[in-house]
């Protein structure tokens, strides 16, 4: 009984220790947060860790002037200021371009929570924060002080500031333009046309040109439908990885055998960078050029500063050779060609020059020779260019020509001369040609002269005036003469109108053209002309007989976002201690962004290259340097990581004197002014107190001496002069002292003469 | 006469001429640096100076010290970084120290800020000074007069919770003159700046008003300042009586004032 009625006391006594002791106990450890007076302790989830009060920042973030964003690991606060912040789960760092903010607690990310320092948070929403042991009460507050008090017989006064009429309180905070990151996307340039020539036909054309994943693309396609039908009149297709040196091409090529035809093109680089450009080409058959089908194999080998050799060699036996030479003033170019196809059948060989003169003269000359037998045709061209002065030249020319019916040889002079925005052209010629085989036993000779001008004046920014006029005179028969006039004029910014009138002595070939281009939006645009119009599938309006046509086009143009190519650059800033550098800008050749909390860097999508890394001197701060920068290959599809680190400075610090009272110890006023120091590179000079500073060294060894052939007048250098220093990272070296002794002139003492 | 006295004052002047070596020319903002930072923080900064082209390649030589004005204003201090309690000099680190720009070209000295994690609230300040020094290298020109530029900013710290608060402790008004001697109240340095309005007793509108030209009041050592103003002329303000309201901005979210009505004589 006893024992249960002292079980029972137990009991009651433990039970009325635990009702004492509990709420004391939950009052030590639960906190209360206000908010300019309104508790907001539910949403802040106060907690005590290591004696810091932390407080949910996103939960607070709308009571607050304070963004706070947290994705995953990360986390991104936007502070009263505008200025972001970032951060990392488990670091005790805040970093902002060119800022960085130590935490007294690391950043603590559950779920959508993110706990900083309540101090912290107060600090960046620009708040006043009122800590309370006792009650356990943590009060965000305005820092605003109570109105002062007034001098004596004057009232105080407290005016409201009138409100800005620009809407805005403070200024915007500036924002330095720290990152700039390789775009996260390529971009495809698209552009569809269309047109209308109404009674006559219609065409479409599509465009593409950029990248996509790093491989520049290239469409072109023109579609027309009319008189011919469905007509594909030209098209083009090429894709190029500049990387990997490979090409491949379709549709409208152009080849050196054959001139424009269709096919498909593969080429490849091969050896290093342009040595050379291997081709396979399949080249369709075309009733008008080539009628068979072929396969091609060219190559084009870059011969360095001396020019390149290119050659082609078709599986019907047409052939191809050509070079380009350059060397000092002379440059040459010249083919040889074999093709059998219809288009230039038969060999033909061709050589081509110019050699600088002095004074800028220029000499030009052309050989050729084409076909054969009776469809020879050779031809002979040379040339003198002569500068008269800037935008003035003079032209003499003669030209032969001769195939197996005639003979012909033009002589010219041309000239042109500009003067601000006036430029004028002309050309006198002599043109004969001879029939030697026309009628048995007697020739045929036609000859002309003939006289072509031209003049364009660019009248202010908006109009452009061109007039040419050509005039021939036949030794037999009459004159003839053809102008032509043109104005462009620019309405406005997105508006110009062009007309443009031909007419010749004979009437035959009159036209009159005009054409109005609008930009309705960018990358939206319209034009329309009316009169002598070429229409889409080449039927052209001559003479008058209709002229009442018009063409009508629209122009759209789209970016696309492609994917992009690039590869991850990453790595880590490292400081004194292997600790990390926050908020410090890196540099990877045109782009540039900060180290986040940790000290690390990260630039995405870069296009393959080579590029410089390196930290931006005037970024750091002013006790650290960083190395040369290093040189980052990145290639496609493979990310880098490459570290960087800082050494901190140091400095070295002395004295020069003089032991004026020779008790070997520098006493005041034995400092010498304006000792000339040398450290390595760098100069320096004592001040008055005789002391010297150089500052912002590189760890490592240095060469400090004295400049002996600089010291002031009356003093001499004391052994030693010089020192070789050994500066550990970020130290500073005291009591370099040198010591100068005033220079003492021997006596000489006369002697006497005996 | 006039002869023999004209040689020597010739002659001392073209000495002078020769003697006088060119001073240089330049530009800068001379904005002080103005940085709201944190216990703990670094906080990177940068002064440039840009000196003229056609002109001969200066040395110059960087320090943080400290700074206070007269209570006038009329006068500077300057001592070495570290004797004034709110001083920020010793948080200063500059780079380069000592450096020679070429005519055309720009110094340019990064300023970092180390904070210490243990300072306290409120506002710290020190100038940058960079003086133009003779360049070590150079040959001496002998005796020669040489002026020499020298260029200080402030540098002004402040960390959370900022209190700007100032006190106008007395006002007067004499000799087309007036005189406000203002005393800072918070803990932090605050630009002070303002106008007098004089308005007609009852009337709500002034009819003339006198613009107080923006001044620094510090803290330690020398928190009060003396700032002054001129009255508009006569014609603007004839004598008479008025209610002199006195407005400073000192960059809170209201202006701080006093009013009295008073008797204007001219």
């Amino acid at each position: 009984m006893a024992a249960r009625a002292l079980a029972l006391v137990i009991c009651l006594g433990l039970g009325l220790l635990a009702a004492l002791a509990g709420p004391a106990f939950g009052r030590e450890e639960a906190w209360k947060v206000a908010i300019r007076g309104q508790d907001v302790t539910r949403a802040a989830d106060p907690l005590l860790a290591g004696g810091v009060l932390l407080v949910d920042a996103v939960a607070l973030g709308p009571s607050l002037p304070l963004r706070v964003r947290a994705a995953g690991r990360e986390v991104t606060l936007l502070d009263a200021s505008g200025l972001e912040w970032r951060g990392t789960a488990g670091d005790s760092r805040l970093s902002a371009p060119g800022r960085s903010l130590s935490l007294d607690r690391p950043v603590r990310i559950d779920g959508p929570s993110v706990h900083l320092p309540a101090k912290v948070v107060a600090e960046l929403a620009g708040l006043r924060l009122d800590l309370d042991p006792g009650t356990r009460t943590a009060a965000f507050a305005d820092r605003d002080g109570p109105p002062a008090a007034a001098p004596a017989g004057w009232q105080s006064l407290v005016l409201p500031k009138p409100a800005d009429p620009a809407g805005g309180g403070a200024p915007p905070p500036r924002r330095r333009q720290d990152v700039f990151l390789p775009p996260d996307h390529d971009t495809l340039r698209v552009g569809l046309g269309l047109g209308v020539v109404p009674g006559a036909d219609g065409g479409g054309e599509l465009t593409a040109a950029g990248s996509v994943r790093g491989i520049d693309t290239a469409l072109s396609l023109l579609a027309t439908t009319g008189p011919r039908g469905f007509d594909l009149q030209s098209g083009h297709a090429a894709l190029t990885d500049p990387v990997r040196g490979l090409g491949l091409e379709a549709g409208d090529l152009f080849s050196g055998l054959w001139g424009l035809t269709r096919g498909a093109r593969f080429r490849w680089r091969r050896g290093e960078e342009g040595a050379s450009w291997p081709t396979l080409s399949v080249y369709l058959g075309d009733p008008a050029a080539n009628p068979r089908t072929v396969i091609a194999w060219g190559d084009e080998i870059g011969l360095g500063r001396w020019g390149t050799a290119a050659g082609e060699l078709a599986s019907d036996g047409s052939w191809l050779a050509s070079g380009r030479f350059r060397r000092d003033r002379l440059s040459l170019s010249g083919h040889l060609r074999n093709a059998s196809g219809l288009f230039g059948e038969g060999r033909s060989a061709g050589l081509s020059g110019s050699f600088d003169l002095p004074w800028g003269a220029e000499l030009q000359g052309v050989l050729s020779r084409s076909g054969s037998g009776g469809r020879r045709l050779d031809g002979r061209t040379l040339s003198l260019r002569l500068p008269l002065r800037p935008g003035s030249d003079l032209t003499l020319a003669t030209d032969r020509s001769e195939n197996g019916r005639s003979r012909g040889r033009i002589d010219s002079i041309e000239g042109t001369a500009a003067r601000g925005r006036f430029q004028l052209r002309g050309r006198w010629q002599w043109r004969e040609i001879d029939f030697p085989g026309l009628l048995p036993g007697a020739s045929q000779r036609f000859a002309e002269r003939g006289l072509f001008t031209s003049a364009s004046w660019l009248a202010g920014s908006r109009l452009r005036l061109e007039a040419q006029l050509v005039e021939r005179w036949p030794e037999s028969g009459r004159r003839d003469e053809w102008r032509q006039v043109s104005a462009a004029f620019a309405l406005s910014r997105r508006t110009s109108l062009q007309v443009f009138a031909t007419s010749s002595s004979s009437g035959f070939g009159d036209t009159f053209r005009i054409r109005l281009d609008q930009e309705i939006r960018p990358g939206f645009s319209l034009f329309a002309e009316a009169g002598d119009v070429v229409t889409f599938q080449g039927v052209t309006s001559l003479g008058g007989a209709d002229r009442s046509r018009v063409r009508i086009m629209v122009r759209r143009s789209w970016d696309v976002a492609a994917p992009a190519a690039g590869s991850g650059v990453e790595g880590v800033v490292q400081g004194p201690g292997a600790l990390a550098m926050a908020g410090l800008p890196v540099e990877l050749g045109p782009y540039r962004t900060v180290t986040g909390g940790d000290g690390r860097y990260a630039f995405p999508n870069v296009p393959p290259g080579t590029y410089d890394l390196r930290l931006r001197e005037q970024g750091l701060p002013a006790d650290l340097a960083t190395g040369p920068p290093a040189r980052v290959q990145v290639k496609r599809g493979e990310s880098r990581r490459a570290d960087l680190s800082l050494v901190p400075l140091g400095e070295a610090r002395g004295a020069v004197w003089t032991d004026r009272n020779g008790n070997h110890r520098r006493d005041p006023g034995e400092g010498i002014a304006g000792v000339v120091l040398i450290l390595d590179d760098r100069a320096t000079s004592t001040i008055a107190d005789g002391s010297f500073g150089f500052f912002n060294l590189t760890p490592g060894a240095h060469r400090l001496r004295v400049a002996t052939d600089r010291l002031p007048a009356g003093l001499q250098a004391q052994v030693p002069s010089r020192m070789d220093l050994g500066l550990p990272p970020g130290q500073s070296i005291e009591g370099l002292d040198f010591q100068l002794r005033e220079k003492m002139k021997p006596v000489v003492f006369q002697e006497g003469k005996r | 006469m006039k002869q023999r006295t004209r040689i020597p004052l010739l002659l001392g002047g073209l000495l002078l001429l020769a003697a006088a070596a060119p001073a240089i020319e330049f530009t800068s903002s001379f904005e002080s640096i103005k940085i709201d930072g944190r216990p703990g923080e670094v906080v990177n900064s940068e002064f440039q100076l840009h000196l003229a082209p056609g002109g001969k390649r200066v040395h110059f030589k960087a320090r943080a010290e400290d700074w206070w004005p007269s209570e006038d204003g009329s006068r500077s201090f300057y001592r070495p970084a570290g004797t004034l309690p709110r001083s920020c000099g010793t948080w200063i680190s500059l780079n380069p120290v000592e450096t020679a720009v070429d005519a055309g070209g720009t110094l340019a000295i990064r300023v970092t800020a180390a904070i210490p994690r243990q300072a306290g609230p409120g506002g710290y300040w020190c100038v940058l000074t960079v003086d133009e020094v003779p360049d070590p290298l150079e040959a001496s020109e002998g005796v020669a007069v040489r002026f020499q530029a020298s260029v200080s900013v402030g540098i002004f710290i402040n960390l959370a919770p900022v209190e700007r608060a100032a006190e106008i402790r007395s006002v007067e008004i004499s000799r087309g003159k007036s005189r406000l001697q203002v005393c800072n109240r918070g803990n932090a340095p605050v630009g002070a700046e303002g106008r007098l309005e004089f308005l007609p007793p009852g009337g709500t509108s002034p009819v003339a008003t006198a613009v107080i030209p923006r001044a620094t009041v510090l803290t330690d050592p020398a928190p009060c300042r003396i700032l002054t103003a001129d009255l508009p002329g006569p014609s603007v303000l004839p004598p008479g009586r008025y209610l002199v309201r006195v407005l400073l901005d000192i960059g809170v979210d209201h202006y701080l004032g006093v009013q009295r009505e008073m008797e204007i004589g001219r």
